[in-house]
């Protein structure tokens, strides 16, 4: 088991790194930003990009930055609660056509989705919540686990690693969970087909026969 | 203030993945002769686990040391169907993950499409939705309460339980065609108007089930069994649920009057009076008083949806979205097209990505939808609730008997076909 | 012989209709819930519809004690072995009723994970349509074995495909 690493703040200095996406790049000005906690983010982490989706705050960040921007988001901002951790495969749509943003290409997504329930803090505020997407790059199919942020993280990284093959640094068991752990692949890819069957009906001549000759006489 | 320390999240991390990758067969390899514990293997086929849940106990005498949870008998690639679905077939896809809560997933996927859609349904549907969430609250919290009995020994519980459902089911067939997997909360509104003589019939269910739910508990609340079982087991404390994400009941049983309808209220959940029935125990007897409670509520929450329902449409009169009425196909060509694109080529939701999420009688449901502009859901994500209530489990048994681990499962209510999806 | 002697009442039959009769009246299934069948299952077993009418109600945990088996529900490429082995459990005679049309046929999910169709896993006797099948199909298709256990030949019966 090993520990996460931690990101120290010499590490952050983007464009040092291989492969990291540029995000400032795509006009995010800290002094437009739409909403205060969105302003609170960039103004602390400069080089994560956001948006408004929906009337839902959205904080897109590099895995560099990831743990430390989890860390800061659950002690300051006390979004105690990560409701869910789930992946995208963008395989189709390198350049991100659902109007987000224009990034480099990275195949896959981490989403993350956070809740403050409202309880940290002095009290009486608003629950409210939070997204994070985390590009992943293809080759290196590699994002720092959150399991030590958020304990929840731990069975929600080991479905993603099961169906999208994305692996998380320092989870602390990081298996099959759906699938049986033979299976061969990650179904939930876009290049994983359906593996539909096709139907065909009994006295059908091409219907394939059953395996282990299970057809009673 | 509620935050888990770090040591603690440290350690809750740890407990999960304790009992390591248990390959079929190999399981007497993993405990050495040494150390005096015991692998027990329990499920996938079981009678009180709820469906395939299989857990890998380890045990030294009857103290259970560390859990872990085996799931995916049940995965059913629901997520890979629906990315091969139109929007308008996408609820008979998700309605069948929380068996026990059909409506309430149509309507958190419905939900989500509305959103990127950027509509708002008629209030009559609104109130439609709301009913039918509510009644399938009351349905699922009646399964809950009659198959925790039967896995605590009190056989007559299940049987008075799912007698009182069937009340519930008989109004769904007469307004959907279907017992369960309705497939009625669909993008849009709901699929067709409350029936001829449903005021007669919702006031007999919210009038008849909370009564003899009420005698029901008469058989467990003063039992001495039923208390010993319950009271003080299958401990998750506050700081506990929410790290790992359990909601609905097993948080608002630590005493926190976290409710997703009114911290985000959706479907018009806020024009309704209600509380949040709250216990501090933390047990699984909180639990259980918890849900009794909210079926009490939920017949309130009915009650007011009776005496307000508004008239109007029940669907967006979008022809983009919903079909023309029957009678209109015969006489407009525009209907007839309309009618014949919808239900072949699907309604175009405009690219973008957004999570929704409503209040299921289990927890948090919630849905992550991407959509690429044309009609086969680039993505649809459904926020298993019960999926992480059992990754909670461990937390709640160990360190317990190994007779209340079955407890543990009644109490958490997991639904497979949600887990595993 | 003379009939006087006997103290009890007594009547012939065939020894395969006694032990027909004695088979399709106790038939205990298996209690194998698996998805929303299950459900279905449980109702039929419970006060409304009250499967003990046809000798029905014991739903044994014990795949020894029982020989029936309803699959209820889908099918998952994992749960695929589990079931063969509670299958093989199973002492025989023993029936296979696959109830609901991801039982029977994979349903909606034709994906990668679900086995389409129960039969390429075990011989099933009975069919029940529906998504799920409401208790009237699911006591259909329990009559229907009824009918056929009766009418088998208990000599004849071909033993499950291994």
């Amino acid at each position: 088991m090993t520990e996460p690493e931690t990101n120290t703040p010499d590490s952050l200095s983007l464009g040092e790194v291989d492969g990291v996406v540029d995000f400032a790049a795509s006009e995010a000005e800290s002094e437009t930003a739409p909403t205060p906690l969105l302003a609170d983010v960039a103004g602390r982490f400069p080089d994560v990009g956001y948006e408004v989706s929906h009337e839902q705050e959205v904080v897109i960040v590099g895995v560099d930055t990831l743990l430390e921007l989890a860390e800061w988001l659950r002690g300051d901002q006390h979004f105690d609660m990560c409701v869910d951790v789930t992946a995208v495969d963008y395989l189709d749509h390198w350049d991100r056509s659902m109007g987000t943003w224009q990034g480099e290409r990275t195949r896959f997504e981490v989403v993350v989705n956070l809740l403050d329930l409202g309880l940290g803090g002095d009290g009486g505020r608003r629950p409210r919540r939070l997204r994070l997407r985390v590009p992943v790059d293809e080759e290196e199919c590699r994002c720092p686990s959150l399991a030590f942020v958020w304990p929840l993280a731990d069975p929600a990284e080991r479905e993603i690693y099961d169906l999208f093959g994305i692996v998380f640094d320092g989870h602390p068991d990081l298996t099959r969970i759906l699938m049986p752990d033979d299976w061969e692949g990650h179904p939930l890819r876009k290049d994983y087909g359906v593996s539909r069957i096709p139907v065909t009906f009994r006295g059908d001549r091409e219907r394939p026969a059953p395996e282990g000759g299970a057809e009673r006489g | 203030m509620f935050l888990p320390g770090e040591t603690h999240r440290v350690e809750l991390t740890r407990e999960r993945g304790i009992v390591t990758d248990v390959p079929e067969g190999t399981e007497e390899n993993l405990s050495a002769p040494e150390d005096e514990t015991m692998i027990i293997n329990m499920g996938p086929q079981h009678p009180s686990t709820h469906g395939v849940l299989r857990l890998m106990l380890e045990l030294d005498g009857e103290e259970i040391l560390r859990v872990k949870p085996v799931i995916g008998y049940l995965h059913t690639g629901m997520e890979k169907t629906a990315e091969e679905l139109l929007y308008i077939q996408g609820s008979t896809n998700v309605t069948r993950m929380d068996y026990m809560n059909p409506l309430g997933n149509e309507l958190c996927f419905s939900l989500a499409v509305e959103r990127l859609l950027g509509i708002e349904v008629p209030e009559r549907a609104q109130a439609i939705r709301v009913l039918m969430a509510e009644l399938c609250r009351i349905n699922s919290h009646l399964v809950w309460f009659a198959t925790s009995g039967m896995d605590l020994g009190a056989t007559t519980v299940m049987i008075h339980g799912l007698r009182e459902r069937e009340l519930i089911l008989r109004f769904f067939e007469k307004t959907s065609g279907l017992r369960m997997n309705c497939d009625y909360v669909r993008p849009g509104g709901v699929a067709a108007d409350l029936p001829d003589g449903w005021v007669e019939d919702v006031a007999e269910i919210i009038e008849v089930i909370p009564r003899r739910l009420h005698e029901s508990r008469d058989l467990l609340d003063d039992n001495p069994i039923f208390q010993k079982r319950m009271r003080g087991v299958g401990i998750l404390t506050r700081d506990e649920a929410i790290a790992l994400g359990a909601t609905g009941p097993i948080l608002r049983a630590t005493g926190l009057a976290w409710d997703i309808r009114k911290a985000f209220p959706y479907s018009g959940y806020d024009r309704y009076e209600f509380d949040i029935p709250t216990q501090e125990g933390c047990d699984a007897w909180s639990r259980y008083q918890v849900r009794v409670a909210e079926v009490n509520e939920s017949a309130r929450i009915i009650r007011q949806v009776i005496e307000t329902m508004p008239p109007g449409d029940y669907r967006v009169q979008d022809r983009k979205v919903t079909p023309p009425p029957r009678h209109r196909i015969d006489v407009s060509m525009e209907a007839l097209i309309h009618h014949f694109k919808l239900f072949t080529e699907g309604f175009k939701v405009p690219a973008g990505e957004t999570y929704v999420a409503i209040e299921s009688p289990k927890g948090e449901l919630g849905c992550y939808l991407v959509s690429d502009g044309v009609p086969p859901a680039y993505r649809q994500h459904t926020r298993g609730l019960c999926f992480y209530h059992v990754h909670a489990m461990p937390s709640m048994m160990v360190g317990g008997l190994v007779a209340d681990a079955v407890v543990v499962i009644a109490s958490a209510d997991p639904v497979l076909g949600e887990v595993d999806r | 012989m003379a009939l006087d002697d006997l103290h009890a009442n007594f009547l012939t039959t065939q020894l395969e209709k006694v032990v027909n009769w004695a088979r399709y009246r106790s038939t205990w299934p298996a209690t194998f819930g698996l998805a929303c069948c299950a459900i279905e299952m449980m109702a039929t077993g419970a006060a409304h519809y009250d499967l003990s009418r046809f000798g029905m109600e014991v739903f044994r945990a014990s795949p020894r004690q029982a020989d029936l088996m309803i699959v209820a529900g889908r099918v998952s490429q994992k749960m695929a072995p589990v079931l063969r082995q509670v299958y093989d459990q199973m002492p025989e005679p023993k029936w296979v009723i696959s109830m609901g049309a991801c039982a029977s046929t994979g349903g909606i999910f034709n994906n990668y994970a679900i086995v389409q169709g129960v039969d390429q896993i075990v011989p099933v006797d009975v069919y029940a349509p529906g998504c799920p099948p409401g208790p009237e199909t699911l006591m259909n298709a329990i009559l229907t074995l009824h009918d056929q256990i009766k009418s088998s030949e208990i000599l004849k019966r071909e033993p499950a495909a291994s």
